[in-house]
């Protein structure tokens, strides 16, 4: 029984090693494509020729953000793109939110033949701005939905282009973003049902009227380890899956979706912890239902910078919540595992979810438990147990340090190379300090889940970007 | 030469393990794996930082040599022979190291965009920069050996030049497998060539014809249009079967406004089966603003499918005339979807005062249908408060 138990983690282990090189390599081999076919110079043909750039819907719900909208608003605003629409959903704020709105931006109540074409709360009203400055805001007043899914949805029903953003006011991003993440959409001879792109920590970056000025790593612990988890898993995994069209997820913080077949699902499912990943695998059923070719894509670019968790107490929000989002998913989608009908997500992105992301944490933490009942009843056998420890550390700093190469040749974002060095530094602690709380805190997820605990949704309290506000930091996120 | 060195040490770590059970073998070797690309992975992350800092240096220092002198010389009104130039710039092509002409390249396109904004490029001068840089004689061999990724953007950047190429040196570019590639390539041919420019355009362009195609071919065909009259485009519509190549051709015909292409699309709408292809010729048609259509596209909206009843509808907002307005309000009381109504609406709206007056009587109809009110208010207030 104990050589089969070290076995099941032994070679559980190797194949996740030989997952992570393999999709180094498949991530390494699309990065150095992306970078030869979309150039500044594509770029530059949608803001010579405005008419002919496809239009861009930006859907950010906010819900008691006071703090943050005004310089969050104005930060979309001033994205550089010829032709796109801001909309702001407030999710019922009982804080001054909608106030704040109102009188920086001018914004009236204008009469708007409003479409359910997904469900949502009711919509009150729908405002736009009397000063030609911010002709390309609108603001959607909504009864409070509880979820980011249902805020999405009304957002949706408003959205005039071909594809929108969902994305989360908290969110700055990058300057050039529309026309970084359009440029899969029009070279494709598939339809492209989504994009992602890289997200990385805004926590410790200089941000003046909106716009990040100095990019830096964070300076606390846990955005810092969360800073190389990110790039990790948009870097290298994200980006690795996408050279076989198998993108497991688009992130609900930052993401670009075709809004025609967002409507025909039905949009974002309001009951989903998880509604990013939900959503992404519904599109995909959807296309493979309906016979129709499709491309989720990834830009390997850093795009949006998002609030990431400063202390412990906001990380075990985040990362509980993630873990009942993730369970949810695997039980309410579970129709497409090896189910040859949806191709790639029943044999690929599903056995990956549920071998290498839901069981990663329940086979660690038995593997704790079964190595601490090996030391208790000496049975280790410690000529061979140093190899093995480091076999498995090695693998998670090796992959660290290849991504922030990448990063790196990418495009090198903070201004000293030493704070490369930080970030590389730090990922060799990130197994010993930070692991082993995302472990904890997935698990707790799924038993939540699974005890059918009442799930709320965090108050959100936040400090602000602009630097009278001390720090970008959020104190209560979950 | 220091291979049995290391040997010795991978030896020695394989020869501690040496009897123990082939998974834990197995094991070393990994970790000797993952520690070579940790190694490896630390030694390329400081190169690239290395490489990184060394490229700044050298972009700053070349610019502060070239800038100045390259502006001088490329908005002088007074034309400068290449040895003036190459004596003022103190370069010389034949002995400079090999990372300073793409630097220098930069430096000169950089120039070049400044003062065509502004208006005061001597064109002589500036080719003769080129020429005393040696600059196109550097990015033609780039074309003709490097790999996938430095030949591309040596095609754009001869593009970007804009100084004439040599079709034969294009010409393996222009049939490579690499459709980034081939595209780019047939793009420059098209931009560049004095001989038989629109020879790809005739034939298709490319079986992969992408959004992104058509944005490339309409920025080459505007410049083509500033240098000389364009042949009528319709031809290669006739040519060609890629549905996504004779949209955008169409397209380009109503951007050009070649109004003597507008009674064979009404030809072309009678034979093309696509819908897509059928509902950009009638846009077209609109842009063209070819009115003796309007009765023919009447008659036909009640049997076109939704995408050209959609495209209908835009043409008649674009024609506005008594006709199209009669039309567009029939359409109005007959169609029961909601966005087709929003379209119908805006359409009508565009027909100015009359437009307004229409949408108010027809407003004024309705009995207690407070969603469609609301309708009309949207499109009445649209453009009023702000653009939609």
């Amino acid at each position: 029984m104990v050589y089969f138990f070290t076995y099941i983690i032994y070679f559980y282990a190797t194949a996740l090693a030989l997952l992570y090189i393999l999709l180094m390599f498949m991530s390494y081999y699309k990065t150095r494509r992306y970078r030869y076919q979309y150039s500044a110079r594509e770029e530059n043909y949608l803001k010579k020729f405005p008419d002919e750039a496809p239009g861009i819907s930006i859907v950010a719900p906010a819900f008691n953000e006071e703090v943050i909208i005004y310089d969050s608003v104005n930060s979309l605003l001033n994205l550089d793109y010829p032709k796109f629409e801001v909309i702001i959903v407030n999710d019922g704020s009982k804080d001054k939110t909608l106030d704040i709105l109102i009188q920086e931006f001018d914004l009236e109540e204008v009469p708007y033949y409003y479409v359910y074409k997904v469900y949502c709360k009711p919509v009150y009203r729908v405002l736009r701005s009397t000063n030609p400055a911010f002709s390309k805001l609108i603001v959607v007043d909504k009864q409070n939905g509880g979820t980011k899914a249902d805020a999405m949805n009304a957002g949706v029903n408003m959205a005039q282009y071909d594809y929108f953003i969902n994305t989360d006011v908290d969110c700055i991003l990058a300057e050039d973003t529309l026309s970084k993440i359009i440029l899969p959409v029009l070279d494709s001879d598939k339809q492209v049902i989504a994009v992602g792109a890289t997200m990385r920590m805004v926590n410790s970056c200089t941000i003046e009227r909106g716009r990040i000025t100095r990019v830096k790593p964070p300076n606390r612990l846990i955005p810092l380890f969360q800073e190389t988890e990110y790039l990790r898993s948009y870097l290298v995994a994200k980006m690795g899956w996408s050279m076989i069209n198998a993108v497991p997820n688009v992130s609900g913080g930052f993401g670009l979706f075709d809004t025609q077949v967002v409507v025909s699902t039905g949009g974002f499912d309001s009951a989903s912890h998880a509604e990013d990943m939900d959503m992404t695998a519904r599109m995909v059923a959807f296309m493979r239902e309906n016979k129709r070719a499709y491309r989720i894509a990834q830009c390997p670019y850093s795009l949006c910078w998002t609030e990431g968790p400063p202390n412990i107490k906001v990380l075990s929000r985040q990362r509980t919540r993630w873990g009942r989002g993730m369970l949810q998913f695997i039980i309410d989608h579970r129709k497409f595992f090896l189910n040859k009908d949806y191709g790639r997500l029943g044999f690929l992105v599903m056995p990956y979810i549920v071998f290498f992301e839901f069981l990663a944490p329940i086979i660690e933490f038995f593997g704790f438990l079964f190595l601490l009942f090996l030391l208790l009843t000496d049975q280790v056998n410690y000529d061979t147990f140093w190899m093995m420890l480091l076999y498995v550390y090695l693998l998670g700093l090796a992959v660290s340090i290849i991504t922030i190469l990448y990063d790196l040749i990418l495009e090198k974002l903070y201004k000293n190379f030493s704070e490369y060095l930080k970030l590389v530094f730090f990922a060799a602690f990130e197994a010993i300090f930070y692991h082993p709380l995302i472990v904890i805190f997935t698990l707790r997820g799924y038993i939540q889940y699974l005890t059918r605990r009442n799930f709320k949704w965090g108050q959100m309290t936040r400090q602000g970007f602009s630097p009278s506000n001390n720090a970008n930091t959020v104190k209560n996120n979950a | 030469m220091y291979y049995d060195y290391y040997l010795y040490y991978l030896s020695y770590l394989n020869s501690l393990y040496n009897g123990y059970p082939l998974i834990v073998r197995m094991t070393v070797f990994m970790v000797m794996g993952l520690t070579l690309i940790i190694v490896s992975g630390m030694l390329r992350l400081f190169y690239v930082g290395l490489m990184i800092h060394l490229k700044s240096k050298r972009v700053a220092k070349t610019e502060i040599h070239f800038e100045d002198k390259l502006l001088f010389v490329m908005k002088n009104i007074a034309n400068y022979d290449v040895e003036e130039i190459q004596q003022l710039l103190e370069y010389d092509a034949a002995n400079t190291k090999r990372w300073k002409p793409e630097i220098v390249t930069d430096v000169v396109l950089s120039a070049k965009n400044q003062l065509l904004q502004r208006g005061e490029l001597n064109e002589i001068n500036y080719k003769n920069c080129l020429l005393a840089l040696n600059l196109m004689g550097f990015w033609e061999k780039r074309i003709r050996t490097s790999g996938v990724e430095k030949r591309r953007a040596a095609l754009q950047i001869v593009g970007d030049m804009d100084n004439g190429v040599n079709s034969g040196i294009l010409s393996k570019s222009t049939f490579h497998k690499n459709r980034y590639i081939r595209k780019t390539a047939r793009d420059l041919y098209t931009s560049q060539d004095t001989y038989h420019p629109f020879r790809f355009m005739e034939e298709n362009f490319d079986d992969e014809f992408t959004q992104l195609d058509k944005l490339r071919l309409h920025a080459t065909l505007i410049k083509r249009s500033n240098e000389g009259k364009l042949p009528n485009l319709m031809r290669w519509v006739n040519s060609s079967r890629n549905p996504n190549y004779i949209i955008f051709i169409l397209k380009e015909i109503g951007y050009f406004k070649q109004y003597e292409v507008a009674e064979t699309l009404m030809t072309f709408l009678e034979k093309h089966e696509n819908r897509e292809v059928r509902a950009q010729a009638v846009l077209t048609l609109g842009e063209l603003n070819d009115h003796a259509c309007a009765l023919d596209l009447i008659a036909r909206y009640a049997l076109e499918s939704t995408v050209v009843r959609i495209a209908i509808i835009k043409t008649m907002g674009k024609l506005k005339s008594k006709v199209t307005l009669s039309f567009l309000v029939d359409a109005y009381r007959a169609t029961e979807d909601a966005n087709t109504k929003l379209l119908i609406a805006r359409a009508i709206k565009n027909h100015d005062q009359e437009g307004d007056l229409v949408l108010r009587q027809l407003q004024g109809e309705l009995h207690g249908n407070e969603k469609e009110h609301v309708l009309f208010n949207q499109v009445l207030a649209e453009k009023t408060l702000v653009s939609l």
